[in-house]
């Protein structure tokens, strides 16, 4: 009828001849009306009405994505004229026109490129198909990615969020080891601290905490009995994981570069108290108008953990510690800069006995006493909409007093730092980062009579540019230089990654970088000067992420140079060993291999699991080696599954981890072969369960984790005696182990928020 | 000269009348374009939010009309159930957003409207968005709340928050009910009588009430 409207209204427009034929129909009905029967009148009008609507046709059709999903309201119109509908919620729509002709649908939606469909109204008697494409424009720009997990919550889309990494199983809650989980890190099985990424030993990965280098990220090394690391997860809101290629805005690490971000001004007032088998913390956080006042307070006692579970060593003296720390964050007036300054004291001890290094396997009691101290700040402010400038500084002592056996060892430093950064956004298109940092350190060891000690001023200045000229397309060259006052030389480390969108949700990246740094602190401390160590690292990888599942695989070459080498020397295993020969940079060794990843959380509700696997071919000739070897800390085969499920009804959240390495090179004076032998493969399978719950008014989870639940015999290497007739196995500190505990918050309530 | 002078107060008496027709039609659009979006019919708050955006792009740097364009592609985001076509519904209530924010009038509703952007965000996948944007939905509700302390539309949104949020942590229907009342109250001393001051959300604090009270 609507047509009929139409035809009626265009009859001014109508010329008189036409206005004469237009009308005939009418004349004629009056006089049928007057002379005829009243049956052929309504003949006529159904016939009349019936010749309009045959010239109006209906076409139908499914619009849907280029995965087969409906996309529902999405405006179709026929080109050049009024006629237009929408599609409803299932894709589905129809479409009425008077037109005839070869005519154009065209279909647009929000988030897809604009269609359009050819047709002849009335041809098209069936539902007609169109497919919509996704909108490049809409999904996002590609994010550089070659060798860095970033796991934050700025940015949408991640392989990993802060908290995925930490709610595993296997990381017994701490923020470093947590990232063995990840690919391309070697599993530690207890008896080694720090992390060690693609080949690289411990000393090759440096901590980066808001800017500044930590010096001690972990505590005081013992031998043969792994650290954590001195980190509150809590306190951390995003970890960017570089294992390799990274940014040249840092330097002085081999392989990588772990960085993290503190927290912001705390969401609001709150007191909270965790207790667990092995201490006590009390912390606070007091939200100001523009900023925060955080406190914390510790003491931790492994006593009652180690007399849960049998332990592999004897700790005559139990791992006890006790740590105060606070922590002030604050906004600019206006609104455009953050400030952070934190200080933490903590002090530590423990009494184990460990194998003697010069007269295995007879043991020999190591006793440590730890004072460790760190002040941190940042200023981060927004100078313009387009010029962003960082700052940090920190200043950090450390200092342990070790009585081993009769005899006093002791080690000391600290380092005082400052950086700063300028950021540029030029366009939309163009970011340019440049700064500096100066560092200045000093270590001091002194063990019975012979010491040594040095003192560093190191100095970088940085350039970088991220230009993504577009959408589908970013580069991120770099420059960096250093200059080392020690040594008296300087370096040059050019930087690039890039990243190709090659799909909806997948991207190509490539990476590579010259990577400097100086030599081992054992070589420093005894006086020797070597050069810098280097490493010049090459990356490709493919990554696909949809928003609840991820897929990674990423393949590298690293090759080594200058590393640092000790000639006129007979090998030995022990890491404090004093005789080093002559000291040079001949050293060089390569690493490669690939990794992947794995994540569904879409398959099943609540439940997430992600698959990790690395493969390694690495092989180096460095420090005390005597023939090119694969070193003592990689595993070939590295494979980890993680299971999360979160029982809503029970409020518990359930995780389990299984992590598999397979045998790690072991030093055997007998074997013809230098670190020709492996140890047995390493297995470990945790569980850990998270109730949440209210108690009155305070937010309350308990907690279980259970290490090792199989209670496998892991058998990490072999230590020799001298005479290579004794051979004692190297073992975790505790192959079963059980951690439970209990965490409550109490928050604010806001009386004035109504 | 007094012919010129004539001429010149004519020319600005004509500019000024012609700025405030502009301004007229623009607030008439605006208005028709906001009751097709308050259709309970999918459709019509798609087609109300392609009006808000043709007002908006010939009107260019009018606050009115882009924030309107903004509101109702959140909108339109929070009533699919597609996350990239929220998202992308949501890009464009960002652009039209940060205009919004660059013509600096009425700062606190929007910073109310970033607000509602953000939660808008969040509610496309709550699980993995929760961390950012609640955060940045709570950050713009403080500052939209030193603006002015009696918009409605703070305490309407926080009330959907808290109604959303499981029991177990603090959430649910009786902790949300003083929400939506005080709301409630200032929704009724509210100012509706132009488009330019905004006045949305009245009638779905009302209905979060009800299921509040059932």
């Amino acid at each position: 009828m609507s047509n009929l409207k139409t035809s009626m209204d265009l009859h001014p427009l109508l010329s008189q001849k036409k206005r004469k034929v237009f009308f005939a129909p009418f004349w004629f009905v009056m006089q049928t009306i007057l002379t005829k029967k009243y049956w052929s009148f309504l003949f006529l009008v159904v016939f009349f009405l019936s010749n309009k609507t045959s010239a109006q046709s209906t076409i139908k059709g499914i619009i849907s994505d280029e995965h087969h999903m409906p996309v529902a309201y999405a405006s179709v119109k026929i080109k050049n004229s009024s006629d237009g509908t929408m599609s409803d919620s299932t894709g589905f729509f129809v479409l009425q026109t008077d037109l005839t002709g070869g005519q154009m649908l065209a279909i647009t939606a929000v988030g897809y490129q604009p269609a359009t469909y050819p047709f002849v109204p009335g041809n098209n008697k069936d539902t007609i198909k169109i497919v919509l494409q996704s909108d490049t424009r809409q999904l996002g720009v590609v994010v550089i990615t070659a060798g860095t997990f970033d796991a934050t919550d700025d940015r949408m889309l991640t392989i990993v969020k802060p908290v995925d990494i930490l709610s595993n199983a296997s990381s017994q809650g701490d923020i470093v080891s947590a990232f063995e989980n990840l690919p391309g890190v070697q599993r530690n099985g207890g008896d080694q601290t720090g992390l060690f990424v693609r080949g690289g030993d411990a000393s090759e990965t440096t901590i980066i905490l808001d800017g500044t280098t930590v010096q001690n990220p972990f505590f005081s090394d013992v031998p043969g009995v792994g650290q954590r690391s001195r980190f509150n997860p809590f306190q951390i809101k995003g970890m960017s994981f570089s294992t390799g290629g990274y940014s040249a805005r840092y330097g002085q690490a081999l392989s990588s570069v772990l960085e993290l971000k503190t927290t912001d001004i705390p969401e609001k007032t709150s007191i909270s108290l965790g207790a667990n088998i092995a201490g006590l913390m009390l912390s606070g956080a007091d939200k100001m108008e523009n900023g925060g006042l955080e406190y914390s307070a510790s003491y931790t006692n492994f006593g009652p953990y180690y007399s849960l579970a049998k332990t592999n060593y004897n700790f005559f003296k139990k791992p006890e510690s006790v740590g105060v720390s606070a922590r002030w964050t604050a906004k600019t007036a206006d609104n455009n800069g953050l400030f952070k300054l934190s200080a933490a004291y903590n002090s530590s001890g423990s009494g184990i006995d460990v194998p003697d290094p010069n007269d295995y396997p007879n043991l020999i009691s190591f006793d440590l006493r730890n004072i460790n101290f760190n002040f941190n700040t940042s200023f981060s402010y927004h100078i313009t909409k387009r010029l962003h400038l960082f700052t940090a500084a920190a200043f950090s002592n450390n200092s342990d007093h070790i009585l081993w056996g009769d005899t006093t060892f002791t080690r000391s430093d600290y380092r005082l730092q400052g950086r700063v950064e300028l950021s540029y956004i030029a366009s939309d298109q163009l970011k340019i980062t440049t700064g500096g940092e100066v560092q200045h350190y000093h270590y001091q060891m002194q063990f019975d009579t012979l010491g040594g000690h040095f003192i560093e001023t190191f100095a970088a200045g940085f350039a970088e540019a991220e230009y993504q000229p577009f959408a589908w397309f970013a580069i991120k060259p770099g420059i960096r230089s250093e200059y080392s006052e020690l040594i008296n030389r300087g370096d040059f480390a050019p930087r690039i990654a890039l990243a190709v969108r090659t799909g909806a949700n997948s991207q190509v990246g490539l990476a590579s970088g010259i990577f400097y740094q100086t030599a081992p602190t054992q070589y420093l401390l005894l006086g020797y000067r070597p050069s810098f160590e280097k490493a010049v690292h090459y990356l490709i990888n493919y990554e696909w992420i949809e928003s609840n599942r991820s897929f990674r695989i990423e393949g590298y070459y690293k090759d080594y140079a200058q590393l640092v080498r000790e000639q006129g020397v007979v090998y030995t295993p022990d890491p404090y060993r004093f005789d080093l020969g002559t000291v040079n940079n001949t050293g060089y060794g390569y690493a490669k291999g690939f990794d992947l990843f794995w994540r569904d959380k879409a398959t099943v509700k609540n439940f997430d699991y992600w698959v990790t696997y690395s493969y390694i071919d690495t092989k180096r000739l460095y420090q005390n080696y005597i023939a090119e070897a694969t070193p003592n800390f990689i595993s070939t085969n590295n494979l980890n599954l993680i299971v999360k499920y979160y029982a809503e009804k029970l409020h518990t959240a359930f995780s389990a981890g299984y992590n598999y390495a397979s045998g790690k090179p072991y030093y055997n004076p007998l074997s013809p072969v230098f670190l020709g032998d492996r140890s047995p493969a390493y297995q470990n399978l945790s569980f850990k369960a998270s109730y949440l719950t209210n108690i009155g008014k305070m937010f309350s989870v308990f907690y279980v984790n259970f290490d090792n639940l199989t209670n496998y015999k892991n058998v990490l290497g072999y230590r020799y005696s001298t005479d290579g007739q004794i051979r004692t196995p190297i073992l975790p500190p505790q192959y079963f182990s059980v951690f439970f505990g209990v965490y409550l918050s109490i928050s604010e309530f806001k009386k004035d928020e109504l | 000269m007094k012919k010129m002078k004539r001429t010149i107060m004519a020319i600005l008496l004509i500019g000024i009348a012609c700025v405030q027709a502009n301004a007229q039609q623009v607030s008439v659009a605006l208005t028709a374009a906001y009751e097709k979006l308050l259709s309970p019919v999918m459709a019509n708050k798609v087609v109300a939010a392609a009006e808000f955006e043709n007002i908006a792009a010939k009107s260019g740097s009018d606050w009115g009309a882009n924030y309107y364009a903004a509101y109702s592609d959140a909108i339109v985001a929070l009533n699919l159930h597609d996350a990239k076509r929220q998202d992308a519904y949501l890009d464009k209530a960002d652009d039209y957003l940060k205009q919004t924010t660059a013509l600096n009038q009425s700062p606190g509703e929007t910073y109310m409207l970033a607000a509602y952007v953000a939660f808008a965000r969040y509610s496309v996948d709550p699980a993995n968005r929760w961390k950012k944007y609640l955060d940045l939905v709570n950050s713009n509700l403080e500052t939209a709340k030193k603006a002015n302390p009696d918009n409605p539309r703070i305490y309407y949104l926080q009330g959907i928050l808290i109604f959303n949020k499981p029991k177990f942590y603090g959430g649910g229907t009786i902790k949300a009910k003083p929400y939506f009342e005080k709301a409630k109250d200032l929704f009724n001393k509210q100012d509706t009588t132009s488009i330019l001051k905004p006045y949305w959300g009245a009638a779905d604090n009302q209905s979060y009430l009800d299921k509040c009270n059932e």
